[in-house]
């Protein structure tokens, strides 16, 4: 009876020392695994996206037509944008400002997404080997995406904004009020640590404010939906609808400093 | 042959919940088909190989989760073995027990994994993670008998094939 409780005892014992190992190897294989993974999941992707465009045929029809006319509004806009910025390069060179260097961005197609729901992550088709390495920062047409968090050699996992572990600092455009945004892994981003004297009101934007010298700054993050006082009423909050939809993430840009 | 074909439609299945299933988000939630799967496999096959699938679907849920440890990896396992535990005081039989089932583990599996994450330096609001507690143990019970009538003839094959041989 001792002997087989032995038995069983190192057999337990053993084969719990496999799985706690196991869990810490798994870390570090990752990257390779999800290499393997990549080529499935990018199909997969391709007739989800397919499939909703035949599902949404008329709604992207109607967006389509919407956009048109927007593009054309845009190029009329740069346009005028292409002439401030003829003016600002020749008033730097007249005041011999500094250059602020522009950005080089590589865009990547997002294959996936985290499969639990503790945490915001998109995984995208590109990685070390097209020149991402991690704490990149990734960014929409529209705003502000997330942060990459692990690049492998053709792969890359990015860490959403609306995930609570990314912190992004930020500031109110209008009155340069500054707060930290974080993510709440719902639609909506919170602004917090905002004294009670703040001026920010309900359809501020807000951008980042470059002070942690991660996100670039004047990067647009969302919109202010409403604002509130903390529990403790030593500071305030806001709720803020990011600029990006989220949820709905095909492409995105990262940028190279 | 059946635990080969099993754990591949547990890879697929693990494709579909990072690509398709996030169309059939409901706040933000989607059910756990790799908990589901693991769920079944405890129930349905012998103990040593159950155990082998927990780890197996631990390891592809880890594959994609951004946490600094196997954290899945080491769950997975522990369910399956309070399943079998569970599953030899009382008889759990039924489309209706294995969703209270599915229900039970996600509520076990968010607190363990929120404790863990807490030692870890992750932090995350208490209203965000019962709303995702909750939500999740409530929409993974739903797809349970789903998922169920979907792998049913896959483990009655192997029971037919189990009493031939």
């Amino acid at each position: 009876m001792f002997r087989l409780n032995k038995k069983k005892l190192s057999v337990a014992g053993i084969s719990f020392s496999c799985v706690l190992l196991l869990a810490v190897i798994v870390p570090f294989t990752r990257p390779s695994l999800l290499n393997v993974l990549k080529l499935p999941l990018s199909f997969l992707q391709f007739v989800s996206d397919e499939f909703n465009g035949l599902i949404f045929y008329h709604r992207n029809m109607i967006q389509n037509a919407i956009l048109k006319k927007e593009i054309a509004i845009l190029r009329q806009k740069l346009i005028e944008y292409d002439d401030v910025v003829l003016e600002n390069a020749r008033l730097n060179a007249l005041f011999d400002f500094k250059q602020k260097t522009s950005y080089k961005v590589i865009a990547a197609r997002v294959v996936g997404s985290s499969v639990d729901d503790w945490s915001s992550v998109a995984i995208v088709d590109k990685g070390t080997s097209h020149g991402i390495r991690n704490g990149f920062v990734a960014v929409g047409y529209k705003g502000l995406i997330g942060r990459v968090i692990e690049a492998s050699s053709r792969s890359s996992k990015v860490m959403l904004i609306n995930d609570p572990n990314l912190s992004v600092s930020a500031v109110v455009q209008r009155s340069r009020q500054e707060g930290l945004v974080s993510g709440s892994l719902s639609g909506s981003l919170v602004m917090r640590y905002l004294p009670l004297e703040s001026d920010i009101t309900v359809s501020d934007t807000i951008i980042t404010s470059g002070l942690s010298q991660v996100y670039p700054k004047g990067i647009p993050i969302g919109k202010v939906v409403s604002v509130g006082y903390e529990f403790s009423g030593l500071s305030r909050y806001a709720l803020l609808k990011p600029f990006v939809e989220l949820s709905r993430l095909e492409e995105i840009l990262i940028i190279i400093p | 042959m059946k635990t080969t074909a099993y754990a591949l439609l547990v890879c697929a299945f693990c494709l579909l919940q990072a690509t398709w299933l996030n169309a059939l988000k409901v706040f933000s939630v989607k059910p756990d088909l790799l908990l589901i799967t693991m769920i079944i496999a405890t129930l349905n096959f012998k103990p040593g190989k159950a155990m082998a699938l927990s780890v197996y679907t631990g390891v592809l849920k880890d594959i994609f989760s951004p946490f600094p440890v196997g954290l899945h990896t080491l769950l997975f396992p522990l369910w399956s073995l309070f399943i079998i535990a569970l599953s030899k005081k009382i008889v759990i039989d039924g489309t209706l027990l294995y969703s209270v089932l599915a229900a039970l583990v996600v509520i076990l599996q968010s607190i363990g994994a929120r404790i863990v994450l807490v030692f870890l330096g992750e932090t995350m609001p208490p209203g965000v993670f019962l709303r995702i507690m909750i939500l999740g143990a409530l929409y993974t019970a739903f797809a349970m008998p789903v998922i169920w009538k979907l792998l049913k003839p896959l483990i009655e094959y192997r029971d037919a094939e189990d009493t031939i041989f």
